[in-house]
């Protein structure tokens, strides 16, 4: 009796959604349910998951973790933190500190005598869209990466001024290409801005409000925040800044991020729609420093990454398969923290059993 | 062709890119350990990349890691909680 009691009260007490303290454990495995943890923590496929966190209507639905990590250990979310980017540019448009369609060369003096430098805008930044000769890889081409180089060899220092001295290839605008440079250029930009109020304004006006505890973020030798890859929080953290999108930039009834900030991440970068990209990183589509899930037909004769999920799901998506995944249509988030240093994670295959799941748990 | 394979590792050994294997294991091995707080074990697992190197150490009361690869040697100090861990040095 007294054990109804309690699961009675557990159930109906008033608690502060958007700190997910709210659990509900989902006694009886559903079958959806068993094959997405099945495929997340599988021992026989390549890829090695660390967390799993589901969150419908504000309520933790499902939280597992492996190899070690917890709900209050944080974990590193790589290009995860390019999202983070894109909301402090929303916040600092919102506070009238800048404007999105500022250029670029007004902070850092960019490839001299290059027509397309004076182009160059803070929006072109954020839809990784510079022009800029940049090239993404980690592993796969170590020899050829100016993200290695910066993160690791010789520009370490100063991230931001390395990739405003790439040269101007295209027209600003004109081809996506994807970027960690741009980002941290993107935090050199703020920080020029901000100046003495720089450090403490990711705290202040974003972790702070959405009662992020655990973050850590780590900065090169000019104190600029690398934007691009080195932030660390845990799973429901994550999760919370999921939340502020999925509440169109709303936290507990504080417009955090300005009006149509959300609409205007959500909407594909027009350069995105003019470039061919190898595989199937085509299909993708690319807004405001967040993954978009928008079906390309027309455009591009592509359909949707992840088609069981809606066109207005938003991804944050990182190195060693983190994944941040924000669901309007089942009012959903879920973080995935993972190890796989081989890209070996199959995020089709992971949101196709997040869809049937989530669905399940609708239809009860 | 022979005189190619001779210079390959004096080119290695010149260029910046031996630096990448000591620096991404220091920097990983740090925050690992010191900002996400993992235990030595997997730290050491989650560090080592393709090319693991030649040596290196730990002094976790000033939360320093050393790694060296061939010439090259790369230093990674934890800051705080709130900054993590940074290069700071690899040559």
């Amino acid at each position: 009796m007294l054990k109804i009691f309690i699961i009675f009260l557990s159930l109906f007490s008033l608690h502060s959604y958007s700190d997910f303290s709210f659990k509900r454990n989902i006694q009886n495995e559903n079958l959806s349910l068993k094959s997405l943890r099945n495929f997340v923590f599988s021992k026989e496929l390549k890829h090695s998951s660390n967390a799993l966190l589901i969150i419908v209507n504000d309520k933790i639905i499902v939280e597992d973790y492996k190899n070690g990590f917890h709900k209050e250990m944080p974990h590193r979310i790589w290009s995860i933190s390019k999202s983070f980017t894109g909301a402090l540019y929303g916040i600092a448009i919102k506070k009238g500190l800048l404007s999105i369609d500022e250029a670029v060369q007004s902070y850092y003096q960019l490839e001299s005598k290059n027509p397309y430098a004076k182009l160059m805008t803070l929006k072109h930044l954020l839809r990784m869209s510079s022009g800029f000769d940049w090239s993404e890889g980690y592993e796969n081409n170590p020899l050829d990466s100016n993200v290695i180089n910066m993160l690791f060899i010789s520009n370490y220092r100063d991230m931001a001024t390395y990739a405003s001295k790439r040269s101007i290839k295209h027209k600003p605008g004109s081809r996506f290409n994807y970027s960690s440079g741009e980002t941290n250029l993107l935090m050199g930009i703020l920080q020029k801005k901000l100046k003495e109020n720089y450090q403490d304004f990711p705290w202040k006006e974003l972790f702070e409000p959405l009662n992020m505890k655990n973050i850590t973020w780590e900065k090169d030798h000019t104190d600029n925040y690398v934007g691009s890859s080195y932030l660390y929080m845990t799973a429901r953290d994550l999760a919370k800044f999921g939340r502020l999108y999925l509440k169109d930039g709303v936290w507990e009834g504080k417009q955090i991020l300005p009006k149509g900030y959300v609409e205007e991440t959500t909407t594909v970068a027009p350069s995105f729609l003019k470039t061919k990209l190898k595989g199937e990183d085509n299909s993708q589509s690319y807004g405001l420093h967040w993954w978009l899930n928008k079906d390309l037909i027309k455009e591009k004769n592509e359909g949707r990454p992840y088609p069981r999920l809606s066109e207005n799901a938003l991804f944050g998506l990182g190195h060693h398969g983190q994944t941040l995944i924000v669901m309007p249509k089942y009012n959903a988030i879920a973080v995935r923290y993972g190890s796989d240093k081989d890209a070996s994670f199959n995020r089709k295959i992971f949101t196709d059993k997040l869809a049937a799941f989530l669905n399940s748990v609708r239809e009860k | 062709m022979k005189k190619l394979i001779y210079l390959l590792p004096l080119l290695i050994v010149s260029c910046d890119f031996p630096k990448v294997i000591p620096t991404t294991f220091a920097k990983d091995y740090c925050s690992c350990r010191y900002v996400v707080g993992q235990s030595k074990e997997y730290c050491l697992m989650y560090s080592k990349q393709i090319i693991s190197p030649t040596s290196w150490s730990e002094n976790p009361t000033e939360k320093v890691v050393v790694a060296n690869f061939i010439t090259k040697e790369a230093i990674v100090k934890y800051e705080s909680k709130r900054y993590g861990c940074r290069i700071v040095s690899n040559n």
